[in-house]
C-alpha cells in the first residue's frame, strides 16, 4: 500500500521543524538526519515492520562517517558532501532502493548489497574518491558513477539475475570488477584518459 | 508589633468588611513548657461571620490552634518568633484569610481550609528547618507559602478547581511538595538557591505547572495524570534534574535549563498527543532522555542543546504510532539517537552541527 508523506520544511527552535502529515490507512515512518560540521558519525540501523520506510542522511564537512544498515523495504537518499568522508552501507533485506550522493575529495564508500530485489544508485563525483563494494543475493541491481580524477571503484560481484551499470568519466580512473555470477547485464563505460579497467571472471 | 500591625492591616485590606468578632492575644515568652501556654480559639457555628483572630508568640514550643467553621470572610493571624513553635488553623468558611508567620527555628505551620472557596491561605516562614503543611478542599482558593532560608519543608495539597498555589523558597536544602487534585488550577513553585527539591503530582486536567529553580543541584519531579495540561520547568544552573511523567493526553511539556553544566531532562509520556519540548543551552555534558511508551500515539517531541559540548540526547519508543522526533544540537562531541522498536507511522529529524558529534537512529 502506498503511504503519503507530506514534509514541510517550518521551524524548528528558530532554524528547524518538520511537520508530518500521514495518510493511508498503514503508516510507514521516515528519519531525517542532517549534519554539518568535521569528524561527525552518523549510525543508521533500520529494519522496520512497516511497509515501507523512509531514510534521508545528509551530511557535510570533513572527515565525516555514515554507518548506514537497512533491511526490507527502505528507500534511502544519502548525501555526504565534504572530504575525507566514509558511507559504509550494509543492505541485506528485500525491496531496499538506497541513492547515494558523495561529492568532494578523498572520499570513500565501502558496502555490500545482499538478499533480494534491492537497488542501489550511487553518485561519486570529485577526485581521489573510492569505492568498495560487494554484492550478493539475487536480483540486485547497482547503477555507479564515478566523476573526476584519480579515482577507484572496485566491484566483488556474485549475484544472479541482476543488472549491474557501471560509469566513469575524468581521467586517472581505474575500475576493477570481480564477478562470478550468472545471468546478469553488465555494462561497463569509462570516459576520459589513463585509466584502466579490468574484468575478472 | 510593628510587624504584627502591618500584617493586621493588610490582612484587612484583603478582607473588607469584617469585624464582626475579634480576639486578639499578644503573648511575649520564652516558654520551657509548651503545655503550659498554648492558645487555642474557637467558633461555634453562627450565622454570622466575618470572625478575626491574632495571635502573637514569642519564645520557644508555643502552641497556637485556630478553628474557624462559621459564616464566611473569617481571618486569622498567628505571628511566631523562636523555635519548635506550633500553627495550626482550620479554617472553613469561604471567602476567609489565614495567615501564618513564623521566624526561627524547627516551627511548624499547618492550614486546613475545609470546603472553602475563593479563601487565602498565607505562610511565611524565615530561619531554619521549618515545615509548612497546607490542605485545601474547595474552588478558587489561593495558597501562598514564603519560606526564606535553609532545611525548610512545605507540602500543600488541594482538591478541587481553579485554585492558585504559589511556593518560593529562597535558600539551600529546601523541599517542596504540592499536590493537586482537580482541574484548571494554577501552581507556581520558585526556587532561588541550591539543593533542593520540588516534587509535584497533578491529577485533573488544564492545571498549569511552572517550576523554577535557579541554581545548582536541585530537583523537579512533575507526575501528571490527566489531559489538557501545562508544565513548565526553569532551570539554571548546574547539575540540575528536571524528570516529568506523563499518562494523558494533549498535554504540553517544556523543560529549559539554561547554563546548564551537568545537568538532565527525563521525560516519560504514556498517551496521546502530547508535546515535549526540551531545551539545554550553554550546556556541558548534559543529558535529555524522552521514553513514549508502549502504545502512544501522536506524540510530537522536540529536543534541543545549542551551544553545548558532550552532550547527549535520546528518545526511545516501542510499539508507537505516529510520533514525531526533531533533535537539534549544535556544538561539539554531541550524541543524539532516535530508537523505535515496532512503531508504525513516525518520523524523526536529526540535525547537528559542529565538531565530533554523533547521531544514531535505529528501527526495528
Amino acid at each position: 500500500m502506498k503511504t503519503c508523506y507530506s514534509i514541510k520544511p517550518v521551524c524548528l527552535f528558530c532554524t528547524l521543524t518538520v511537520s508530518v502529515i500521514s495518510s493511508g490507512a498503514t503508516s510507514a515512518g521516515e528519519i531525517d538526519i542532517e549534519q554539518g560540521g568535521q569528524r561527525g558519525s552518523v549510525l543508521l540501523q533500520v529494519s522496520p515492520q512497516t511497509p515501507r520506510y523512509d531514510v534521508e542522511l545528509r551530511q557535510s564537512g570533513i572527515e565525516n562517517k555514515l554507518d548506514v544498515g537497512v533491511s526490507n523495504a527502505v528507500d534511502a537518499l544519502i548525501h555526504q558532501h565534504g572530504s575525507f568522508g566514509l558511507i559504509d552501507l550494509e543492505l541485506n533485506g528485500r525491496n531496499d532502493v538506497v541513492i547515494i550522493d558523495q561529492a568532494g575529495s578523498s572520499n570513500t564508500l565501502v558496502g555490500s548489497m545482499s538478499g533480494q530485489s534491492n537497488n542501489t544508485r550511487v553518485d561519486q563525483n570529485g577526485r581521489d574518491n573510492n569505492i568498495d563494494f560487494g554484492i550478493g543475493g539475487r536480483s540486485n541491481n547497482l547503477d555507479m558513477h564515478q566523476g573526476g580524477s584519480n579515482n577507484t571503484l572496485s566491484l566483488d560481484h556474485s549475484t544472479n539475475n541482476s543488472q549491474l551499470t557501471l560509469r566513469q568519466s575524468g581521467h586517472s580512473n581505474h575500475m576493477r570488477i570481480d564477478h562470478s555470477s550468472s545471468n546478469i547485464g553488465l555494462n561497463i563505460s569509462q570516459d576520459g584518459s589513463s585509466g584502466s579497467v579490468v574484468v575478472t571472471d | 508589633m510593628l510587624k504584627k500591625t502591618l500584617l493586621v492591616t493588610a490582612m484587612g485590606a484583603l478582607v473588607p468588611g469584617m469585624a464582626m468578632a475579634e480576639i486578639s492575644y499578644d503573648y511575649h515568652h520564652v516558654n520551657p513548657d509548651y503545655h503550659k501556654y498554648q492558645l487555642e480559639f474557637k467558633w461555634e457555628p453562627t450565622r454570622d461571620g466575618g470572625n478575626i483572630s491574632k495571635t502573637w508568640q514569642q519564645g520557644e514550643k508555643n502552641r497556637s490552634k485556630v478553628l474557624q467553621s462559621s459564616g464566611g470572610e473569617a481571618m486569622s493571624t498567628v505571628v511566631q518568633f523562636g523555635r519548635h513553635n506550633g500553627a495550626l488553623v482550620v479554617q472553613d468558611p469561604s471567602a476567609s484569610v489565614s495567615s501564618v508567620l513564623q521566624h526561627g527555628t524547627a516551627n511548624r505551620a499547618g492550614v486546613l481550609m475545609g470546603h472553602a472557596d475563593g479563601s487565602v491561605s498565607i505562610v511565611q516562614q524565615t530561619g531554619t528547618a521549618n515545615s509548612a503543611g497546607v490542605a485545601v478542599y474547595g474552588e478558587d482558593n489561593r495558597q501562598i507559602i514564603l519560606q526564606d532560608g535553609e532545611f525548610h519543608s512545605a507540602t500543600t495539597v488541594t482538591s478541587g478547581d481553579s485554585n492558585r498555589i504559589n511556593s518560593v523558597q529562597v535558600g539551600d536544602n529546601n523541599e517542596v511538595l504540592i499536590g493537586i487534585f482537580g482541574d484548571k488550577n494554577k501552581i507556581d513553585n520558585d526556587q532561588g538557591d541550591s539543593w533542593n527539591l520540588a516534587t509535584i503530582d497533578v491529577v485533573g486536567d488544564h492545571n498549569f505547572v511552572k517550576n523554577s529553580q535557579w541554581k545548582y543541584d536541585n530537583e523537579s519531579g512533575v507526575w501528571i495524570s490527566g489531559d489538557g495540561n501545562y508544565v513548565l520547568v526553569q532551570q539554571k544552573g548546574i547539575n540540575n534534574t528536571a524528570s516529568v511523567d506523563i499518562d494523558g493526553g494533549w498535554n504540553l511539556v517544556a523543560t529549559d535549563q539554561y547554563k546548564a553544566f551537568g545537568s538532565d531532562i527525563d521525560v516519560v509520556v504514556n498517551g496521546n498527543e502530547n508535546r515535549i519540548q526540551a531545551t539545554q543551552q550553554y550546556s556541558l555534558n548534559d543529558s535529555i532522555d524522552v521514553d513514549l511508551n508502549h502504545g502512544s500515539s501522536y506524540n510530537d517531541i522536540y529536543l534541543l542543546q545549542e551551544a553545548s559540548g558532550g552532550n547527549k540526547m535520546q528518545v526511545e519508543m516501542s510499539e508507537n504510532n505516529s510520533a514525531f522526533v526533531a533533535m537539534y544540537q549544535t556544538g561539539w562531541n554531541n550524541q543524539g539517537g532516535v530508537y523505535m522498536y515496532g512503531s508504525q507511522g513516525d518520523a524523526a529529524v536529526i540535525k547537528q552541527e559542529g565538531e565530533n558529534n554523533k547521531a544514531v537512529s535505529v528501527v526495528y
